[in-house]
């Protein structure tokens, strides 16, 4: 079966094309950066709340843009013309220093139904009845490496493609296939051993550029 | 269900950023946009105050041209002693927990100067003499809002160290301290014969005060920019100026693009990885790139570098403080772990060195005429291994410059 978000990501690649020429522009007049905040920041917002929560999130989220201002002689428009893989691993390197805050939060979810980062944001449809498999996934997140959650949660939550994630990491394709291989595998292993095992599918053995 | 789908489901629920939590990101990042102040920094925030103290201590050990001050900024400042509680404000300038080294500041001499409204409360200004013929600035906000909660710990308190020949270098004002959004406020030198000085907003208008014992502060509203200081002497004449924030009519600065090859200078301590590369700019321009181990990179080309210490051995300003960037915590708050030292060696000096007050020593690397080194601090710091001198040789090995580095 086919990923639901591999056309949307096909598109977005089109539309955000002209990343690159933005962000050389924003060299000689810095406020054209301001359109690569508004192209960007609502997936970087959102990923990192999701990670860690909606106000180190937002923190975080002001943060990448930020270094991403700063970094912006940095950026690179080949091979990946768009800037969204920067951007996330911008936002990679900033999780590092959160790490130890999400893995608690993860735990707090697996012990006691109720998510804490869920629990911080004013809108969000808190689900107190939290499913048996949501609290065990908290729980196989948590028990992974930092490296090995990056990819999957680059993969799966940011949209990015095996290349996209290897270009946002600065790793080798290979590297990519083998963490995030590792993390499924973990993962499931995880959720079998506790009852609320997956069926693979086609789609979950496959990548999709790779 | 399949375990991508399953976590991509995973806290779907996530509402998206209020227009709020947008609008603050993108108000920080068009700060950005803006040019920067004197000291080199965006402007600060409430938050990041303390952090004035390092960067100001970078301008306090400049060598700079002599002033109308005289000998001592100090004895111009005539008020009350200072109480207990400020004394150990200013204990701990020397106590590691703001500079790596000893300012020389003289705590028991603190004295009052001034005080002023801020949106948020009554700023006090306190000064501390320094032994080497200086002043230290220490500024304390009472926020009258949380305390009228019954709140603590909304106060702010920042200042900085200035040596004796720097201040005013030959002006007859000068902005030291700025703070924003809120409070927002603006604290200066003025020389002697300067009664009042008025101090203009980017957005309109001006705000007069009186200059107390060399000193003056003003309060703003909170998101306005400070962009001007003007001096009026006793007759009500202007006598000087200090513009320390441009004006939007100013050009923005040309950018300036790497004409050569960077070449790499490394530090390396603990396993831990910190690099400076320099190259040539267009227009005579340097060009900087910052790499440390688990940091996203950095760099920028910069037309002229400041300059911050005459002789062979100078001492250059990176883009985010002083040159001896020797902090325990950053502007967020968070602990720093390393410092740098960053400079410009003359011709004749072939090789640099620097000892710590333990007298154990390492080389510096040197490239294309600039040396750069990262040390541990902190906690990291073995005791009394600070760095305390550096030391210029020439082919021969024979000494040929030195710099003090914690004075």
């Amino acid at each position: 079966m086919a990923e639901p978000f591999q056309r949307e990501r096909e598109s977005w690649t089109k539309v955000q094309s002209d990343d690159g020429a933005v962000i050389l522009e924003s060299l000689a007049e810095p406020a054209r950066f301001g359109e690569i905040f508004e192209r960007h920041y609502d997936a970087i917002y959102a990923y990192l709340a999701r990670r860690v929560g909606p106000d180190s999130g937002a923190e975080l989220a002001a943060e990448t843009f930020s270094r991403a201002f700063a970094l912006r002689q940095r950026f690179r428009p080949e091979p990946i013309p768009n800037a969204r893989p920067w951007l996330f691993g911008i936002a990679t390197n900033l999780l590092r220093h959160h790490r130890r805050n999400e893995v608690r939060k993860l735990r707090a979810y697996a012990r006691t139904g109720v998510d804490p980062v869920l629990d911080e944001a004013p809108d969000a449809e808190r689900r107190a009845d939290a499913s048996a498999a949501s609290r065990e996934l908290a729980r196989a997140l948590a028990a992974l490496r930092p490296d090995e959650r990056d990819v999957l949660l680059l993969f799966s939550w940011a949209d990015l493609s095996y290349s996209e994630i290897a270009d946002a990491l600065g790793v080798e394709l290979g590297t990519v296939r083998s963490r995030l291989s590792r993390a499924r595998a973990r993962v499931r292993e995880l959720l079998d051993r506790s009852g609320e095992g997956v069926v693979e599918t086609p789609a979950t053995v496959g990548g999709n550029d790779g | 269900m399949d375990e991508v789908r399953l976590i991509a489901g995973f806290r779907s629920e996530m509402p998206r950023a209020s227009d709020e939590t947008r609008r603050q990101a993108r108000e920080l990042l068009a700060r950005q946009f803006e040019p920067v102040n004197f000291f080199g920094l965006p402007r600060l925030s409430r938050r990041s105050l303390l952090i004035l103290a390092a960067v100001a201590l970078g301008g306090g050990i400049l060598a700079g041209s002599a002033l109308a001050f005289g000998n001592s900024l100090f004895d111009s400042i005539r008020g009350k002693p200072a109480p207990p509680d400020v004394r150990r404000d200013f204990e701990n300038f020397r106590s590691d927990d703001v500079f790596l080294y000893d300012p020389g500041v003289i705590p028991p001499r603190a004295r009052g100067v001034l005080s002023f409204q801020t949106s948020i409360g009554r700023g006090t200004i306190w000064a501390a003499p320094l032994r080497q013929g200086g002043v230290c600035l220490w500024v304390r906000i009472h926020d009258a809002r949380t305390a009228s909660r019954g709140q603590a710990g909304g106060d702010s308190s920042g200042g900085g160290c200035y040596a004796r020949d720097q201040v005013l270098g030959g002006k007859r004002v000068r902005v030291v301290l700025t703070g924003g959004p809120a409070p927002n406020f603006v604290v200066g030198f003025a020389a002697p014969q300067v009664r009042s000085v008025e101090v203009h907003l980017l957005e309109g208008g001006a705000r007069r005060t009186h200059v107390y014992d060399g000193v003056f502060a003003v309060g703003n509203a909170p998101g306005t920019t400070a962009t001007t200081a003007v001096a009026f002497d006793a007759k009500g004449r202007k006598v000087g100026s200090d513009t320390f924030w441009p004006e939007p009519s100013i050009p923005p600065a040309p950018v300036l693009k790497p004409t050569g090859p960077f070449e790499k200078l490394v530090g390396e301590q603990d396993g831990y990885r910190v690099s400076a590369s320099i190259a040539p700019a267009t227009g005579g321009g340097l060009c900087l790139e910052f790499e440390q181990t688990d940091v996203p990179s950095d760099s920028y080309c910069e037309s002229r570098i400041d300059v911050q210490t005459a002789g062979p051995l100078q001492l250059l300003r990176l883009w985010w403080g002083p040159p001896v960037q020797i902090w325990r915590k950053d502007h967020t708050g968070e602990p720093v772990f390393w410092g740098y030292i960053f400079g410009r060696a003359a011709e004749d000096v072939s090789s640099v060195e620097l000892r710590f007050e333990d007298r154990s020593s390492m080389p510096v690397p040197l490239e294309r005429d600039h040396f750069f080194l990262a040390l541990a601090t902190g906690d990291r710091a073995r005791p009394g291994h600070r760095p305390q001198v550096l030391v210029g040789r020439d082919r021969a090995g024979r000494v040929v410059a030195t710099r003090r580095l914690d004075r």
